[in-house]
């Protein structure tokens, strides 16, 4: 590819998608383009970038999903995922146990196998028969979600990053491919959905997974969808970024915790405080207890961070 | 440096095995019938065990049930790789005390995951 064509499909993701790539990802892209043009029968990338250029609305989105299309794996980072369900998520059912709700949002989850594995970390935990879960799966590729929302996966797919143990108690050899079983894909939905757009969910999250997603976009942008996701979480929710992603506003509405890998917990706003009811403030059990010296595992309401110095961090209670 | 055995029939599977697991940082032995998995095992310098299911002289099936049934020797990692895809099969190897099943064919990405997930990396 010409550094014109690639200067002017990095310009089209700017504008069209706010993001932001750089030299780096020339190969990838790329590679990409390639086989976008192999698929479409274009001669060349120039007639491609020709096609583009006259204002062709329906191929700039579809060159926008080819780009967005990111790899994707099952568990992908094992050992967050091994916090994920073996910490976080018992801590958030304990917090959650009153109203019997857990929502999880994965934003950017491609063709489903971050869905799928959180899923199946939250099917693995206890007690969950009579509540209501709810995990949703977004993407701005409509060729991911339709892909994510079948649920089948070749004989590669379905081995990188699964263990066979975890892979036959939730698959089924359906032909070449390997099909989620319903009881796991009852708990998911996908819907596409660009970041961009003004698009509210009618409930706030307690788990939101973002990962790999922000560090493509503008740094200005970076912090209005730092605001943004954090106004999609109920206060303490926790938040998922990819290993050593760097999103600037993260510090202004996340807090970092301490010992668990790659998870955020979302401050509580000051003008969101006047709101708080009991019910939406992060329990974390015999917290209290253990500073008063009474044996007691009842859970204790603990006021967010902004609000009480103090409170004790997901860390710090594992650490118990 | 952990040590890795391979044992499969095929030269090619061996070669390739041996050249990725050589990439993870594992030293590697090659085996290609069961008997000599079992006299690999009985030296205790086996970390990892990767072996199909259908070899020479003895299966992988009963290779896996000689070892997990004598405590006494160490107890190396086990992965089947196998062109089986069956469900049953794979089943049966975990239940026997497999502790992952790769099928066939596979590639570098498969084996990195599956040896993070057995905690080797």
């Amino acid at each position: 590819m010409r550094k014109t064509d690639f200067e002017f499909l990095i310009e089209l993701l700017h504008q069209n998608a706010g993001w932001s790539f750089s030299e780096r990802e020339y190969f990838a892209i790329d590679k990409k383009i390639s086989n976008f043009i192999r698929e479409k029968n274009y001669p060349s990338v120039e007639d491609l970038i020709a096609d583009l250029k006259s204002g062709h609305k329906a191929l700039v989105s579809q060159v926008i999903e080819t780009l967005a299309f990111s790899d994707t794996r099952f568990f992908r980072d094992y050992a967050v995922f091994e916090q994920f369900e073996n910490y976080v998520l018992p801590l958030v059912k304990e917090a959650n146990r009153s109203q019997k709700k857990l929502r999880i949002l994965s934003l950017g989850c491609s063709t489903g196998q971050e869905v799928y594995s959180i899923a199946i970390c939250v099917s693995r935990l206890i007690g969950l028969s009579d509540w209501q879960v709810n995990i949703i799966g977004t993407d701005l590729s409509s060729t991911a979600i339709a892909r994510a929302q079948r649920g089948y996966y070749d004989q590669f797919e379905i081995q990188t990053g699964l263990n066979a143990g975890t892979m036959v108690e939730n698959f089924t050899l359906d032909g070449d491919s390997w099909r989620v079983n319903d009881e796991i894909k009852k708990m998911v939905e996908f819907r596409r959905y660009n970041l961009l757009d003004d698009l509210t969910f009618n409930e706030k999250f307690d788990i939101i997974f973002c990962r790999n997603v922000l560090r493509f976009f503008m740094p200005d942008i970076q912090y209005k969808l730092s605001e943004k996701i954090h106004d999609m979480q109920i206060p303490g929710g926790i938040l998922y970024l990819g290993k050593g992603e760097n999103i600037k506003g993260m510090n202004d509405f996340y807090g970092a915790i301490s010992g668990v890998s790659c998870a955020y917990q979302s401050k509580l706003m000051k003008e969101a405080a006047v709101r708080l009811m009991p019910d939406e403030a992060l329990i974390i059990p015999g917290d209290a207890a253990s500073e008063s010296g009474k044996d007691d595992d009842m859970p204790r309401f603990i006021r967010p961070a902004s609000l009480t110095p103090k409170r004790p961090l997901i860390s710090e209670v594992l650490r118990k | 440096m952990a040590t890795c055995l391979i044992a499969d029939d095929s030269k090619i599977i061996r070669m390739v095995l041996s050249k990725i697991m050589g990439n993870l940082g594992f030293e590697t032995i090659e085996a290609e019938d069961g008997e000599e998995v079992i006299k690999q095992w009985k030296t205790g310098n086996l970390d990892l065990i990767i072996m199909d299911w259908r070899l020479q002289m003895m299966d992988g099936i009963d290779v896996l049930y000689m070892i997990r049934s004598n405590t006494k020797l160490k107890q190396p990692k086990i992965i089947f790789c196998s062109s089986l895809i069956d469900k049953a099969k794979i089943k049966e190897a975990l239940q026997g005390g497999a502790d992952d099943y790769i099928m066939k064919p596979f590639d570098e990405d498969i084996i990195e995951s599956k040896i993070t997930i057995l905690g080797l990396l």
